[in-house]
């Protein structure tokens, strides 16, 4: 395991190092404008300021002076004079605390609705819930922030859906994202001392502690009552477990307040994440239906319901994992783009749209960069899991069994 | 019996087998209708230019035209029912200056709701709807099919390649597809629509662009795997007995066999890229006027802008037209891979074929 371990570092290391260059010149290149063209000035000041910034220098050294500077973790400074890793930090919080929140609830409903879906045979159930699966998978990110943007304020005021069809009154302007902004928040009756980017942070430190205390509880549990606990009970400790985590760190106030001003962001991200999770789990454990092993568990005399979650479901989780490494990449274009709807201020969103259309190419390298470690990290991760699952794929290729 | 016939023979069962295995899967069959409607509707866009629009392109035209249809609406205190009653401000505000309570005015509605005059309302500009999802529908075939089939051949040719090499070749592929993995195309797409086309990328090349991207990526990743497993198959031990090379091998011997599942990548590339050209498009990174995500931008925040509220008619064909068009892609790839993995076909289908086997 360690050797596979140190294998995918090493290579993980490698294509980033590939990407970084890759990134910087296509971006470099790609965005030819300059930044000084928003500005209206004369030839002289215009030239003053390209030889302030470094952009009159040719690429080459413009991307020795930038990977030196990365590979000692500084970011550099956006054109507009804030460091790039500042501006990226705060915005990192919201997107990956959104796509934690996001992937733990959509993968176990996908993965749940995806086994009833392959293991139906009745079609007025999985033609349904295959159709609306594919609804979410294709369905276009503005349109789904409008949808659950309608459904939360659908659920604050009945009024909301009768404006809806009328063309009249607007519920878009939807405020409670826009709190979530630098300056602390402040809770009516609590003296608020974090930022809502700390908050986050810790949030997120408790969550996935308490991840792997579920798992830890899970196996504990059965070893020593003999029962399985279920997606619910596990999914309900996870709630409670955050909830009393808040509440001994002692700003529990403010985390409701961060969890219920991200709670349109996660909505969103569920929907268009369900969708491809459903359907890849139906096609793997459509794939599975005929082997052997189902026969033999069919033929042992075991119930379908156990041969489905138990066999079918448990030989499918491979392939489903190894899909998601694909599509984790997609999931965060998905997050970002609807965090550009929402008009998250703190989000990875707004600050790549922005950096784009003021041509800031240091912003947008930064974090497209930050994206692209994300995705790497979150690969890591799957791939180790994988590998834990599977021991066939801690060997190198070629020396398969 | 010659040899030729024989062989025209078998190749006719083949693909009659193929479509009888799609025909079993009633989604793909569904994709496969909805797919066969909207190419329909690039004629029935024809015929009706030709026949109920003719002359009437000042109303119709879906980029200038421009019809505001009227509306007796009753002035009240109180507005209980949106669309027959107005109060009394909006009524002044709206230029009916002495408009008194029990007064019928006729007030000109932009956007407008359905109608038998606009099958699916108005725009905030006063433009037909139904003309302009019409219109959008030739940018998304232009995408969708430059993507596909650039996501196709590159995927395809790469994998067979590395698969055939191995070695440093395969090392070199891999690490492409994996750099590639971590630019998601979408993203990619808007920073190249935005910067390299400045705001005026064609169809064409965000197809092409965005296919290479997908293929050089995922598709290449997926396609890689399968192309591995078919080496290890006797009749590519036997080829190279025969004395094929390398590039023979590659391509006359390994290349046939992945083009199934290069049909999946395909159709599942097209979801990609007309979703991701919509929302260029949403964001005016892209070039043309008429374009699904367009269509949604204009019902979305220019209603707001222009204080009409939400043009829940522009937003719902835009949204419908991109989920559905680029769904039932999704859909027909699904009968595709039934094709090209066997292993994933219903149960049904199998008894059905083994019935088939037992009859004389």
């Amino acid at each position: 395991m360690m050797r596979f371990l140190g294998r995918q570092l090493l290579g993980g290391f490698i294509t980033l190092a590939l990407f970084v260059t890759a990134l910087f010149f296509v971006v470099n290149i790609l965005v030819p404008g300059d930044w000084t063209s928003q500005f209206i000035m004369t030839g002289d000041a215009r030239a003053a300021l390209q030889e302030a910034l470094g952009i009159d220098r040719p690429l080459t050294k413009q991307f020795w002076t930038w990977i030196s500077s990365v590979a000692v973790l500084d970011l550099g400074t956006s054109f507009g004079g804030e460091p790039v890793w500042t501006a990226v930090r705060q915005a990192l919080a919201t997107t990956l605390f959104v796509f934690v929140a996001a992937t733990v609830i959509s993968f176990p409903l996908g993965y749940w609705m995806g086994r009833a879906a392959a293991w139906n045979e009745k079609p007025w159930l999985t033609i349904p819930n295959t159709a609306v699966a594919v609804m979410f998978f294709t369905a276009f990110p503005p349109a789904i922030a409008f949808l659950v943007q309608r459904g939360i304020s659908n659920v604050l005021s009945p009024q909301a859906l009768r404006s809806l069809t009328s063309l009249e009154g607007d519920h878009w302007n939807f405020t409670q994202t826009s709190r979530f902004q630098s300056p602390p928040v402040t809770v009516e009756g609590f003296e608020a001392t974090l930022s809502p980017p700390q908050v986050l942070w810790r949030m997120l430190a408790i969550a996935l502690g308490l991840m792997v205390a579920v798992i830890v509880l899970r196996r504990i549990v059965l070893l020593l009552t003999g029962w399985r606990m279920t997606p619910g009970a596990m999914a309900a400790a996870l709630a409670a477990g955050s909830v009393a985590g808040w509440r001994l760190c002692g700003f529990s106030a403010q985390a409701f307040d961060v969890a219920a001003s991200m709670a349109i962001l996660i909505g969103g991200l569920v929907l268009l994440s369900y969708g491809e999770i459903l359907l890849v789990t139906e096609a793997a454990m459509f794939d599975t239906r005929d082997d052997d092993f189902i026969l033999t568990a069919r033929a042992k005399g075991l119930s379908e319901r156990t041969i489905r979650d138990r066999h079918s479901a448990r030989a499918a989780l491979l392939p489903v994992l190894s899909r998601l490494v694909v599509s984790v990449p997609y999931f965060l274009t998905g997050l970002v783009i609807l965090e550009f709807m929402f008009e998250v201020q703190g989000g990875l969103g707004n600050l790549i749209f922005r950096a784009i259309n003021l041509q800031d190419t240091p912003l947008v390298v930064g974090s497209m960069l930050i994206v692209g470690v994300l995705t790497l990290v979150l690969r890591l991760v799957l791939e180790v899991a994988i590998a834990a699952l599977d021991p066939r794929v801690r060997l190198p290729i070629g020396e398969a069994p | 019996m010659t040899v030729a016939t024989s062989r025209r023979q078998a190749r006719r069962r083949r693909w009659a087998e193929h479509l009888g295995t799609f025909m079993h899967n009633r989604l793909a069959v569904v994709g496969l209708i909805v797919v066969v409607m909207f190419a329909g509707s690039l004629v029935v866009r024809e015929v009706l230019w030709a026949t109920v629009w003719e002359g009437q392109a000042r109303i119709y035209d879906p980029a200038t035209g421009y019809d505001a249809p009227t509306a007796k609406l009753m002035v009240v205190e109180e507005v209980s029912d949106p669309s027959t009653e107005i109060s009394r401000s909006d009524a002044q505000f709206a230029g009916f200056v002495n408009a008194v309570v029990g007064d019928i005015i006729e007030k000109r509605r932009q956007p407008a709701p359905p109608s038998g005059r606009h099958w699916f309302g108005t725009d905030p500009f006063g433009r037909d709807v139904f003309s302009m999802v019409l219109a959008g529908a030739t940018p998304a075939f232009i995408v969708g099919i430059t993507a596909a089939i650039s996501t196709a051949v590159v995927g395809s040719v790469i994998a067979a390649l590395s698969a055939v090499f191995r070695g440093w070749v395969d090392a070199v592929f891999s690490k492409v597809s994996d750099v590639a993995l971590l630019l998601p195309a979408p993203l990619a797409m808007i920073i190249v629509g935005a910067g390299a086309f400045e705001g005026d990328i064609t169809p064409f090349w965000f197809g092409l662009l965005y296919g290479l991207i997908a293929g050089l990526g995922t598709a290449a990743i997926v396609l890689r795997s399968h192309a591995l497993s078919i080496m290890g198959r006797p009749f590519i031990d036997a080829a190279r007995v025969a004395g094929a090379g390398r590039a023979r091998l590659a391509f006359r011997h390994l290349l046939p066999h992945l083009i199934p599942l290069a049909g999946v990548s395909m159709f599942t590339a097209v979801v990609g890229a007309v979703v991701a050209h919509g929302f260029a498009a949403w964001l005016a990174f892209a070039d043309d006027v008429v374009n699904w995500g367009a269509v949604m931008f204009m019902g979305l925040s220019l209603g707001r802008d222009f204080g009409s509220g939400i043009a829940w008619n522009v937003l719902l064909a835009g949204a419908l037209a991109i989920s559905l068009f680029s769904g039932s892609f999704y859909l027909v790839s699904l009968g595709i891979r039934d094709i090209a993995l066997p292993r994933s076909q219903s149960r049904a289908m199998r008894r059905h074929r083994d019935i088939e086997a037992q009859s004389p």
